[in-house]
């Protein structure tokens, strides 16, 4: 079965999956076409390295075709899902890289062109990547998911598999330790006040 | 005319800024993705395609005629019933030829008994 590319972009990412499993070959197109750019960005911004991240995003995706058939639909929703595994794949690679030794972790990547007019916003992006980077795994999945991904707290517990209240205190305080390690560089960043 | 409210958060601004920077799948990482997908449809794809039931073919002309009769059984009894039909009519056992011509040609002239030759019996009856 086959449907028109045009209906499959406006297509709910379930249907999608259902005609994936079922041999649509468009369905694929469209999925990743709508998906990776979010998996990506959540892997990147956990790991800071875009290596890293997009073998993650691949490894992701690559469990979202394997599981398409048996996929219930209404149960979850696939973007939660692929957050989970992204955030498992991301969580296991950090937790690798300790056992390897502070020095050779890479460094965050800043690989943007940065045009005078975005310097500003290039740098407070890159300060907040890398001090999400020194803060647990856990505090810093919570912030990336409310702040950056901008999910509600319910979806956050679902995809992190806590209870709304350990997201509630998770992000909070991830939020102070980012403002205490932040402070040091306001003025440098562009704060005035 | 708008009003923004001040940022109360003062880490909106970081937030801000590293949500707009969205890393760009890159054609590479797209390809690889999307073989993946194939790759998996299609050994889903021959595992799980039942085995195509082979279309009944039609009977032919001679396949219907064997059935009817009842079938290869039937066609032997058939042949054989056919040879043994030309065999008798091409050498037929000499008693064969007297019985048959004694069933079809009659005894002879005393077999036939003319019980009324002067028409007498149908004069008496007032016919003719």
């Amino acid at each position: 079965m086959t449907m028109p590319f045009d209906d499959l972009q406006a297509a709910p990412l379930e249907s999608l999956l259902v005609l994936y499993a079922n041999g649509d070959p468009s369905a694929s197109r469209v999925l990743t076409a709508r998906l990776l750019p979010r998996v990506l960005a959540h892997a990147q911004r956990l790991l800071a390295n875009r290596a890293e991240a997009e073998d993650v995003a691949q490894e992701a995706m690559l469990r979202l075709w394997k599981v398409a058939p048996d996929w219930r639909t209404g149960e979850a929703k696939v973007t939660t899902w692929l957050y989970r595994v992204t955030g498992n794949l991301c969580t296991d690679r950090l937790r690798r890289r300790r056992g390897v030794g502070l020095d050779e972790v890479p460094e965050p990547e800043d690989t943007r062109p940065s045009p005078a007019d975005d310097m500003q916003n290039d740098a407070r992006a890159s300060a907040l990547q890398s001090a999400l980077g020194r803060l647990p795994e856990r505090q810093a999945q919570a912030v990336i998911l409310r702040h950056i991904e901008e999910l509600g707290n319910p979806e956050i517990a679902e995809i992190m598999d806590i209870s709304v209240e350990a997201v509630e205190s998770l992000v909070a305080r991830g939020k102070r330790a980012l403002s205490a390690d932040l402070a040091g560089r306001r003025e440098e960043l562009g704060y005035n006040e | 005319m708008t009003h923004t409210p001040p940022e109360t958060d003062p880490l909106e601004a970081h937030f801000r800024a590293l949500r707009e920077d969205v890393p760009t799948p890159d054609d590479a990482l797209m390809a690889r993705i999307l073989a993946d997908a194939d790759a998996v449809q299609a050994d889903r794809d021959a595992m799980t395609a039942p085995a195509l039931p082979q279309a009944a073919k039609p009977d032919t002309l001679i396949t219907q005629i064997i059935k009817t009769i009842g079938g290869w059984p039937g066609l032997a009894g058939l042949a054989t019933a056919g040879i043994a039909g030309v065999w008798i009519g091409v050498s037929a056992p000499a008693t064969l030829m007297q019985t048959s011509e004694l069933l079809l040609l009659g005894a002879g002239d005393d077999a036939i008994v003319d019980m009324d030759p002067g028409y007498a019996f149908v004069g008496l009856e007032g016919g003719l």
